[in-house]
């Protein structure tokens, strides 16, 4: 049912392509910050997770600057119940147990910091559109213990990542396409001399989005809504994990705790996150998301995801000059 | 007595600081290439009204069009009012700047003519109202590209940043 309401959103929104943005709530453009002007991006994601029935939530907040008109550096700082902050001792137990009612629920606590930089290498700019590219590369540094195969930098595994940004305006049309790759590092516990990796993962976004409203701008107060449809398909290597020295080789629990050995197996799957945007004054912007399984699925969430997100720029105090909209 | 108290200094006032008490406003419009959103206008309109030499802007959020209102008793620089659009992320389409004859022939202080050179068609010479600016700065690529041909084969040397510029 999911699925085919998806698919109609998906038919939906690119039969309206005349009315788009490029302010994608999940993937980043290829358009970067202005030069030398800030910005903050509170962002919230809510969850169910169904084998316990907990709601598992996060907090992130982000910081942006455009270091030049080409150049952008942000740092999101990420709060969240997902995880333990490190494995017990018993890790096996912990594997096949942890996402049960009665295993004892994590808390929240400071999840990681992600730090990504972006740098737009092509621009081809014409009036009322644009197709632009830039390449991107990202770092996170996680204080929890990530337990499933598919590594996140945002802010689950400790690691790095980079990618190509490829986004195409038209009039009020645009859709970006961007292909990254993940390299999560070793987690290491010295107490019980665990060492857990993730597996690479490469994977594909394309998102596009349209706006409602207004139809024709008169001032710079005239509230934005837009709408977006974003997918991304995403594939991942198997987990390793290691005790003692010795591998601990998770096929033998594919019959017993089948969940947890799909979620260290290496896989793929596609998602989707639809989300409906307002942005008053020209300026701050209020995005409301929910994320659906459309294939397989991500063993880092359960769907459907709900996310809430804040974002402004601050330009900063101009001199008393005058300005007309 | 007291009307000969307020205008001698007024006078004095106007003789020493000429531009600063009458500033010679007139308008530049620039149109901006690669963007649509009223977010980004904002953030052009922005980074334009920072200019020294810009007392105020009005953009046109559905042309994308920026009416700059310039303060010509000002040292003026079209470089850095065009870099301002780069600074916020977007292009120039087109650069169009008040012709000598509207400003009185002063530009930066010296002869508006020496500033300026056209290259355009032969047939509005001296009839225009504003020029056109030409440069890697004042257009999109493609048409700067046709423009350079023309310019390499007049054998020109485009001096932009002793303020002389191309116009048609």
């Amino acid at each position: 049912m999911i699925f085919r309401w998806a698919i109609f959103f998906s038919v939906f929104s690119i039969c309206l392509n005349g009315f788009t943005q490029e302010l994608f709530p999940r993937a980043e453009p290829a358009s970067t910050v202005p030069k030398g002007v800030s910005g903050f991006r509170f962002f919230y994601n809510r969850y169910k997770e169904q084998s316990s029935g907990r709601t598992k939530e996060g907090f992130y907040l982000r910081y942006m600057l455009g270091i030049t008109s080409k150049w952008t550096v942000m740092s999101t700082l990420g709060i969240s119940n997902h995880h333990y902050s490190a494995f017990p001792t018993d890790i096996l137990q912990y594997f096949f147990n942890h996402h049960l009612r009665g295993y004892p629920p994590a808390g929240f606590q400071i999840e990681g910091v992600n730090v990504y930089t972006k740098y737009r290498f092509y621009t081809l700019d014409k009036y009322h559109q644009h197709f632009r590219m830039a390449a991107f590369a990202e770092g996170c540094k996680s204080f929890v213990a990530h337990d499933s195969a598919e590594p996140t930098l945002m802010t689950d595994n400790t690691g790095y990542g980079g990618g190509i940004i490829a986004t195409y305006l038209y009039e009020r049309f645009a859709a970006s396409v961007t292909a990254g790759y993940i390299h999560p590092l070793v987690y290491k516990q010295t107490d019980i001399d665990i060492r857990f990796q993730s597996g690479n993962a490469t994977y594909i976004e394309l998102s596009t989005g349209y706006r409602v409203w207004p139809l024709e701008y008169s001032t710079y107060s005239d509230l934005n809504i837009n709408l977006y449809a974003e997918f991304m398909w995403k594939s991942y290597g198997m987990a390793h994990l290691e005790q003692y020295g010795q591998t601990i080789h998770f096929d033998k629990f594919a019959s017993s705790n089948p969940y947890s050995y799909q979620e260290l197996s290496g896989s793929s799957y596609i998602d989707s996150r639809f989300s409906v945007q307002f942005i008053s004054n020209s300026n701050t912007r209020i995005d409301f998301g929910v994320t659906l399984a459309l294939k397989n699925r991500s063993y880092n969430y359960w769907a459907p995801m709900f996310t809430l997100q804040y974002q402004t720029y601050l330009y900063g105090k101009r001199k008393s000059k005058k300005k007309h909209s | 007595m007291y009307l000969k108290a307020i205008l001698v200094p007024f006078i004095f006032l106007l003789a020493a600081f000429p531009g600063k008490l009458f500033a010679q406003l007139d308008t530049v419009k620039i149109g901006v290439n690669g963007l649509t959103c009223s977010s980004c206008s904002k953030a052009v309109e922005d980074k334009l009204v920072r200019v020294a030499f810009v007392k105020s802007v009005h953009m046109n959020l559905n042309k994308n069009e920026a009416a700059v209102i310039v303060d010509f008793s000002q040292t003026i620089d079209w470089n850095v009012l065009a870099k301002a659009v780069y600074n916020a992320g977007f292009s120039v389409g087109s650069f169009i700047v008040p012709s000598c004859g509207s400003i009185n022939n002063n530009f930066n202080g010296k002869e508006c003519s020496a500033s300026y050179l056209y290259i355009g068609q032969p047939v509005t010479l001296g009839q225009e109202k504003n020029y056109t600016l030409i440069g890697k700065l004042f257009m999109d690529k493609k048409t700067y590209t046709e423009w350079k041909k023309k310019i390499d084969k007049l054998a020109l040397v485009e001096k932009s940043n002793v303020n002389q510029y191309f116009y048609y």
